[in-house]
């Protein structure tokens, strides 16, 4: 029989996508993940690299429900990340909710995003996320292995 | 007992990541992804539309470490990739020192990227990079 995802360790159900996005500006909303399947969000890091000005940077999921329109969902309240470049701070965590709150529980279809604020302009980002499938069977978007 | 990274087949402990670039200037800095855990850098694939000229590129990690900075380390040496449009050659690969060699060992947040130097304008670069998790059990940045 097939592996399946309950049979995984904790870490083997996590998948880490990343994203680079060059020249951000003020203001940006920079798409970090399209969610396959219910999982929750444990983790995001960054890094910075040019930087110019002191960019801060929240997290927030951007969902969508059908007759009821976009929902967005701040993932860090006030904690926004005030970014320093990767050569004088190495990577950064971002600050979430705390695992298995409900805030960090996503659905298939979720838009995790990051948003900047604060003065910057040509800087480069690079974001990892980190999502822990919570599914027994794993579906991508909606399919089942076999379909 | 729920399956972990050293129940793998070595083939199984790999994973890719990768990302276009578009219009990729002389000296660029193209950002392939940061380390999750410790690993090894097995491979770099890359594919390049639009070219004009003939571009030169490296692969080098970027490793900060609290106290002492940041340190820069080339992995081709001398050997950098003349870059073809993928209508001329298809997909290239990058040569890098053999896997196990000290060089393409990485630390948990190295930053894995490519430079580009010579003349070149207008690109776009499509990049995959083979990554190794060499842990026993397999951790993201420390999750």
């Amino acid at each position: 029989m097939g592996l399946q995802n309950r049979e995984k360790g904790l870490n083997e159900q996590c998948d880490n996508w990343d994203v680079q996005t060059a020249n951000v500006g003020i203001s940006t909303l920079i798409q970090l993940c399209q969610v396959p399947y219910s999982g929750q969000l444990l983790k995001v890091v960054s890094s910075a690299y040019s930087m110019s000005g002191s960019p801060i940077v929240g997290l927030q999921i951007q969902r969508f429900i059908a007759g009821s329109g976009a929902t967005t969902i701040p993932l860090n309240g006030s904690s926004l990340l005030t970014m320093t470049a990767f050569s004088t701070s190495g990577i950064l965590t971002h600050a979430i909710t705390g695992v298995g709150t409900s805030l960090v529980q996503l659905q298939s279809g979720d838009q995790l995003q990051a948003v900047t604020s604060g003065a910057n302009t040509a800087a480069t980002y690079a974001f990892n996320s980190i999502i822990q499938c919570l599914q027994d069977f794993k579906t991508q978007y909606g399919l089942f292995s076999g379909n | 007992m729920a399956l972990v990274n050293r129940d793998k087949d070595a083939s199984e402990q790999r994973y890719v990541f990768g990302d276009a670039n578009t219009v990729v200037g002389i000296s660029t800095i193209q950002y392939g992804f940061i380390a999750p855990c410790a690993g090894q850098l097995l491979q770099v694939a890359q594919a390049a539309f639009g070219l004009s000229g003939s571009p030169t590129i490296g692969v080098q990690v970027q490793r900060f470490v609290v106290g002492s900075g940041l340190t820069t380390i080339p992995l081709n040496g001398s050997s950098l990739l003349t870059v073809t449009a993928f209508s001329t050659s298809g997909m290239q690969t990058q040569v890098l020192p053999a896997a196990g060699a000290t060089l393409v060992q990485l630390l948990k947040g190295d930053s894995v990227q490519l430079i580009t130097s010579t003349a070149n304008t207008a690109a776009t670069y499509q990049f995959e990079m083979v990554f190794q998790v060499l842990q026993d059990i397999k951790s993201d940045y420390g999750v």
